[in-house]
């Protein structure tokens, strides 16, 4: 309490304050004065707390509405990252099942049709039967008919031999007089032999001896160089001079043709060969038109006029009438180029 | 002496000599003279008379020679050693035909017994006057020329290899499309010998253009010339793919199937021995002989021959099976199984043959277990099992058996044709056997039912009497519990 003298004017003014209470009250209020400061203090000490306190929950209110602002900013920002990422994940996912599914089918269907084809493996196989089934029916028939060819040749061979044999025993025929071994009475009618023997020819010598030359399917060393016919002359003696060999006269008498090459071409080998060449040039001709001789080069050359003149649509013009002639009917305006020359002395001419 | 009866000795002699070649010519061209004629040292008197100065003479001492020595190996070698064969060939281009043919007789009877001989033919210089010899317009000379190069060529590479060197390639090839019968098949067989021995002088020979000749000749009629023709083509082919493949271009398969029933033996055995080589090489090439119709030909072959004509389409049925599934399955098929078993079956074939077929089923069964049945339907497995365990086949034909055996085994499932494999096979096949029904676990009622019947009275006293190890008793008892 402050001394003021509007204090003590107002105390002094007071009827019931006496001096004796108004002392003994400020002694009082001397030895309250401690507690009352320290209670004063501690309600100061209360209200500044609570003043503190209300700041700083204002304060923490301030920055939680701040961070919470924030946040849902931020975590929107990157839901939106984050839903991107998911639906790239899940489209991706998709088109690998469909993916999957495509190259499923296509190695199904690539196995199937070219690494082991079943279907196509069954068809083959079936194919195959059948087809070995005609291979056997077409050799079976040129079997048989080699086989009817070989048989045949064979049987020749055998005909052949035979036809030799009846040829070298031609004396077994059977005569009028004595039946021959082939002819026996007992058979009704004569064996194939018998019939082989009659129809025998004797061969000449030269034939004989052709014939080895020619037969050539046997060995060669079997044909030496021997005399080929060894029968002993019918005459005793033997003629004198220097004969020939008989191989050698009968090879000679017997020697095919071989004609000379002018021999061999015919005499009118000349006029063919001129008439074959004018078929050949017919045949091979292009152009028809007879190439006239230069005699009469210029009557009969044709004047060939240019392309340009005989051509309907003309030549360009220009310059036709004179040299720069110029045509002023299809300029836009009426006036006619004028040409202007700077002169030295500055003017202009026309 | 006068002139005249100087002459008539001279003239006497010659006829004595002409005699005595002629005579000697005649016996040596017979086997059973031979012993005789070489006791009479014949060759040592016929050598001299071989530079006679009678130009007859000495042609048939030549040819007397020649037949002399085409009989026995030692003559030849006297004959070598005495140092005749320069002369001959020297004097071979000079003289008339008659005498090249007897020459040449000489050298091919020298050169046809040994490889030895062969090489001391090859060193006089032949081959060059050989090339002379080919040159000439006769046909009988070149043939013979041409059979010398033949026995030259026959023995190994080298004399082959000096043969095509010397430049006869294309001689034979044209001596080959001459009219004469003898000229070609001597040609041919030729060409044969020559390209027989490595892949290179195959290549030269049919580099050529032969194929398409010889593809040509196929159905000529002549035996002979059909003989050559398929063993040339069958030498070709074997040595490599590219050329097999140049013999099939050639158009030669379908057309050769006929001569696989041709009359003469030999024709059909080297037609069989072609299909084999070129069926040897890759799958496309089986293929494209199965697809050309080789399999009822191959089966129809093997059924209708006998003996060791079979072996070439026996071997050509496994090379061909061997090579791919659906091919094996072709086979099958063609009904070329029953053929084989008979084959198989067959006690009076020959070992090799049997052997071969043993080996030809295996390849077919071992692809799968269809067709390891198909195999074991036609009862092959008891015969196989009874080869492998018989004593008196030869090694061979038990390892081909058993291989067989293995190959089909491993792939059989069928139940009733492995009962009778139960009772007497070795260990070794047992195995085989049980890991076959193990595979039945699942199915337990028709295994237990056969097991039952077969193996009970032996898992308790006959296999602990056996020989067998007490770990693998153990394994093989497990493993039937386990089934069971």
């Amino acid at each position: 309490m402050g001394h003021n003298m509007a204090d003590v004017v107002r105390l002094r003014s007071r009827p019931c304050v006496s001096g004796q209470k108004y002392i003994e009250r400020r002694r009082q209020e001397e030895q309250d004065r401690r507690k009352d400061i320290l209670a004063a203090i501690t309600i100061q000490t209360w209200l500044r707390g609570l003043r503190v306190r209300a700041y700083m929950r204002y304060l923490h209110d301030a920055a939680t509405t701040i961070q919470r602002h924030w946040r849902g900013f931020f975590q929107r920002k990157s839901f939106h990252v984050l839903l991107r990422n998911a639906l790239h994940t899940r489209n991706m996912e998709f088109y690998n099942c469909k993916a999957f599914n495509i190259q499923k089918i296509w190695r199904g269907y690539y196995v199937r049709k070219y690494v082991h084809n079943y279907y196509a493996r069954k068809i083959y196989l079936e194919t195959l039967m059948v087809a070995n089934q005609i291979t056997r029916i077409q050799l079976k028939e040129i079997v048989g008919s080699k086989a009817c060819e070989w048989d045949r040749r064979f049987r020749e061979s055998d005909e052949q031999r035979m036809d030799r044999l009846a040829c070298r025993t031609h004396y077994l025929v059977s005569t009028r007089q004595i039946p021959g071994i082939y002819n026996s009475p007992f058979l009704k009618e004569p064996m194939d032999m018998e019939r082989r023997l009659i129809e025998a020819r004797p061969r000449i010598n030269a034939e004989r001896f052709l014939i080895s030359a020619r037969n050539s399917t046997r060995d060669w060393t079997e044909m030496s160089y021997q005399k080929p016919c060894s029968i002993p002359h019918i005459r005793a003696k033997k003629p004198q001079g220097p004969f020939l060999e008989q191989s050698q006269i009968w090879r000679h008498r017997l020697k095919p043709l071989e004609p000379t090459l002018r021999v061999a071409t015919s005499f009118t080998s000349a006029e063919e060969a001129a008439l074959e060449q004018k078929r050949e040039e017919w045949r091979t001709r292009v152009i028809d038109d007879a190439f006239l001789p230069f005699a009469n080069h210029r009557k009969n050359k044709k004047y060939e006029p240019l392309l340009q003149t005989s051509c309907a649509f003309g030549s360009i013009d220009y310059g036709t009438h004179h040299f720069r002639d110029t045509d002023t009917t299809k300029n836009i305006s009426k006036k006619a180029l004028a040409y202007t020359w700077k002169l030295e002395d500055g003017r202009r001419s026309k | 002496m006068t002139q005249r009866q100087l002459l008539q000795v001279l003239e006497e002699y010659l006829k004595g000599r002409m005699h005595f070649v002629q005579t000697m010519s005649e016996l040596a061209s017979r086997g059973q003279n031979m012993k005789m004629l070489k006791n009479a040292n014949v060759m040592a008197l016929l050598q001299p008379l071989m530079l006679d100065v009678d130009p007859s003479v000495q042609q048939i001492a030549t040819q007397a020679l020649g037949r002399l020595v085409g009989h026995s190996e030692e003559m030849a070698k006297e004959l070598v050693q005495g140092e005749v064969l320069p002369q001959i060939v020297n004097s071979l281009p000079k003289h008339n035909n008659y005498y090249k043919k007897a020459a040449t007789l000489v050298l091919r009877s020298v050169a046809k017994h040994s490889a030895t001989l062969a090489k001391a033919v090859v060193d006089c210089g032949t081959l060059d006057s050989l090339m002379i010899c080919l040159d000439e317009f006769d046909p009988g000379v070149k043939e013979s020329a041409i059979w010398v190069l033949c026995h030259v060529a026959r023995h190994n590479e080298d004399l082959a290899q000096a043969v095509v060197d010397a430049g006869a390639v294309p001689f034979l090839v044209l001596s080959m499309q001459e009219p004469e019968i003898a000229l070609r098949r001597v040609a041919v067989s030729a060409l044969s010998d020559i390209s027989k021995h490595s892949m290179e002088l195959a290549h030269i020979v049919a580099e050529t253009g032969t194929i398409a000749i010889l593809a040509q000749m196929i159905l000529n009629p002549d035996t002979k010339l059909k003989r050559q023709v398929f063993s040339v083509l069958s030498q070709i082919g074997k040595h490599s793919v590219d050329l097999a493949e140049l013999v099939v271009e050639a158009e030669v398969f379908p057309t050769v199937f006929i001569c696989l029933q041709d009359p003469d033996e030999v024709v059909r055995k080297n037609v069989a021995i072609l299909v084999c080589e070129i069926a040897k090489h890759t799958s496309e090439l089986s293929q494209l002989i199965v697809n050309a119709g080789a399999l009822p030909a191959l089966v129809d072959f093997i059924g209708e021959n006998e003996g060791s004509v079979r072996l070439p389409a026996v071997m050509a049925l496994g090379y061909i099976a061997a090579h791919a599934e659906t091919l094996a399955t072709a086979v099958i098929m063609s009904l070329g199984i029953p053929q084989l078993t008979q084959v198989l079956s067959n006690e009076a074939e020959e070992n090799y043959v049997r052997a071969a077929t043993a080996w030809s089923l295996g390849q077919i069964g071992g692809h799968s277990s269809e067709h390891a049945v198909a195999v074991a339907g036609e009862n092959v497995l008891p015969k196989l099992l009874q080869i492998y365990t018989s004593p008196d086949s030869s090694d061979d034909f038990q390892n081909k058996a058993k291989n067989a055996l293995k190959n089909i085994l491993q792939k059989c499932v069928h139940l009733p044709a492995l009962e009778p494999l139960l009772r007497d096979s070795p260990q070794n096949i047992l195995k085989h056997v049980v890991i076959q029904y193990s595979k039945f676990k699942h199915q337990l009622s028709p295994a237990r039912q056969v097991l039952h019947s077969h193996t009970r009275p032996k898992t308790s006293s006959l296999w602990v009497a056996n020989v067998l190890e007490l770990s693998r008793f153990i394994s093989l008892f497990l493993i039937l519990n386990a089934v069971c």
